[in-house]
């Protein structure tokens, strides 16, 4: 073990520009695989906290009793749709309307418009079914009509899954590119060595003792690679969280960086290191 | 030991080697003889799993070549051993290094290795070049190297091509002494060479090869 790493850490010092180039491109890599997946995670937040602002708004019939109203309430609750719901009666509507309205013109109506109303607040995983809920909730006796903002929520939704896509693609595409950083490397390393390795095949080493420093040589270039990312987005971190950069672009304050990206992202740089240097060197073939 | 039976061996159709069979005993030395292209090297490539029969069956030891998988090689080759004419050798590394590698391979520890590595090369006239880079060797200092390093592991058979091919008649003489040193502590050893001054008036058994035939 120890002997491979010195191994693979001597190999990596012999052709250190390459390494180092291979190092940094792979570190690069990983800070823009970092940010976007930063970027979906906030996206998601994002998308997941507006919906549940948006309510669905019921209005209830004018000659609902209130204990069809706490029926309904009831069975609204049973069904696992809303994650909140929330009664406004008439009067307390009145009287939020009062407050956007000049009170004279509410007055020259002579009597209260407004219906009793009820807020719902879909759960995440029912907006999709959005229509059918809506269709079924006009069917009950003692509702009026239903309202919900669903053009914002679809197109919020679409745009969401569009960037979604759009960031998988790149994710692929990047990670594709450090298996190549590293298959690259690590082959042009061994077949640098090829006359050493033909040596130790005639004096019976195993597969695994010839791969074992080149996947070393792999795993450090993986893991030097996303150690450098996580250095570039602490640097990073530390410009857009300064205190000028809150002047410039206030939203910043909202961006959330999942701590979770710093112990994760060596892991990912090993386990990319290790395939792709383990896809390099083939099979060791005697004959 | 080694068994071959009806081997034959077709380079692009061409038979290099054609119904070899032949059985080597354990603790034997034998010499293989015959002109260039006659099958010689091919022979001890086939016994080192470096190539398979195309035809036939070899048996080394407890491994079946003709069925061999490529797992197994490694095992094989520290059963049996090479001493190549080019000698094979990591020129930049030193003589320890060199004659220590099949150790290292095969797992063993770095203190017992130092002392195989002395003994070795007390064995093979080289202790006190322990040290020098391998390209700094003479051509006999360097084939003494590499037969070091073929029975440091103590292998049951070495196999040597054109051992003597590179040297001058004194360092050959020397060479050969080596291999029968070895060949009297009970290893097999088969030695290829198209030299008869190597194997004239020896006790040892010849092996002679022509146009893929064996006759003895």
């Amino acid at each position: 073990m120890n002997k491979a790493i010195s191994y693979a850490i001597k190999s990596l010092w012999v052709n250190k520009w390459s390494s180092l180039i291979a190092m940094l491109s792979i570190g690069v890599c990983f800070f823009i695989i970092t940010i976007i997946s930063i970027g979906l995670y906030n996206l998601n937040v994002f998308t997941k906290n507006l919906s549940n602002k948006a309510a669905l708004v019921i209005s209830l019939k004018n000659n609902t009793s209130p204990r069809d109203i706490s029926q309904f309430i009831e069975d609204l609750n049973k069904k696992d749709i809303f994650s909140k719901i929330k009664f406004i009666s008439k009067e307390e509507a009145l009287k939020e309307m009062k407050d956007l309205v000049e009170p004279s013109l509410i007055e020259l109506i002579g009597f209260n418009p407004l219906p009793d109303t009820i807020e719902g607040f879909i759960k995440d995983k029912k907006l999709n079914k959005l229509e059918e809920i809506t269709k079924e909730l006009k069917n009950y006796p003692y509702v009026e009509d239903v309202y919900y903002p669903s053009k914002i929520i679809y197109a919020l939704k679409s745009l969401k899954i569009t960037i979604w896509n759009l960031g998988i693609l790149v994710l692929s595409l990047l990670s594709i590119s450090i298996l190549f950083i590293v298959y690259a490397t690590v082959k042009n390393h061994y077949w640098q060595k090829e006359e050493e390795i033909e040596i130790l095949k005639l004096l019976g080493a195993t597969p695994s003792y010839i791969r074992y420093p080149f996947l070393t040589e792999g795993a450090l270039l993986g893991f030097g690679g996303s150690f450098l990312a996580i250095l570039f987005i602490i640097f990073l971190s530390f410009i857009l969280y300064s205190k000028e950069t809150f002047n410039y672009i206030p939203a910043i304050k909202n961006i959330i960086l999942p701590f979770e990206v710093f112990y994760l992202l060596p892991f990912v740089g090993l386990f990319l290191g290790v395939f792709s240097a383990f896809i390099a060197l083939g099979k060791i073939k005697y004959q | 030991m080694i068994e071959f039976s009806g081997v034959y061996k077709y380079y692009d159709s061409l038979a290099v080697l054609q119904n070899i069979s032949l059985k080597i005993e354990k603790g034997e030395l034998v010499f293989i003889t015959g002109p260039s292209g006659a099958g010689k090297t091919t022979i001890l490539r086939l016994i080192f799993g470096s190539e398979k029969p195309d035809e036939g069956e070899i048996k080394v030891g407890d491994f079946v070549l003709s069925k061999i998988k490529q797992s197994k090689i490694p095992y094989l080759r520290r059963f049996v051993t090479f001493v190549f004419q080019d000698f094979k050798l990591r020129q930049d590394l030193t003589v320890y290094d060199n004659v220590a590698l099949p150790l290292l391979i095969s797992g063993q520890k770095e203190r017992d290795i130092k002392q195989k590595v002395y003994d070795t090369l007390k064995n093979v006239n080289l202790r006190h070049k322990v040290d020098y880079i391998v390209r700094t060797l003479s051509g006999g200092e360097q084939q003494r190297v590499a037969i070091a390093r073929a029975i440091i592991t103590n292998p049951r058979v070495i196999l040597a091509d054109e051992p003597t091919g590179n040297l001058d008649p004194d360092t050959a003489n020397d060479v050969m002494n080596l291999f029968k040193n070895v060949n009297a502590l009970g290893c097999t050893v088969i030695i290829a060479t198209h030299n008869p001054e190597i194997f004239r008036n020896t006790p040892y058994r010849v092996l002679y090869l022509k146009e893929g035939k064996i006759y003895q």
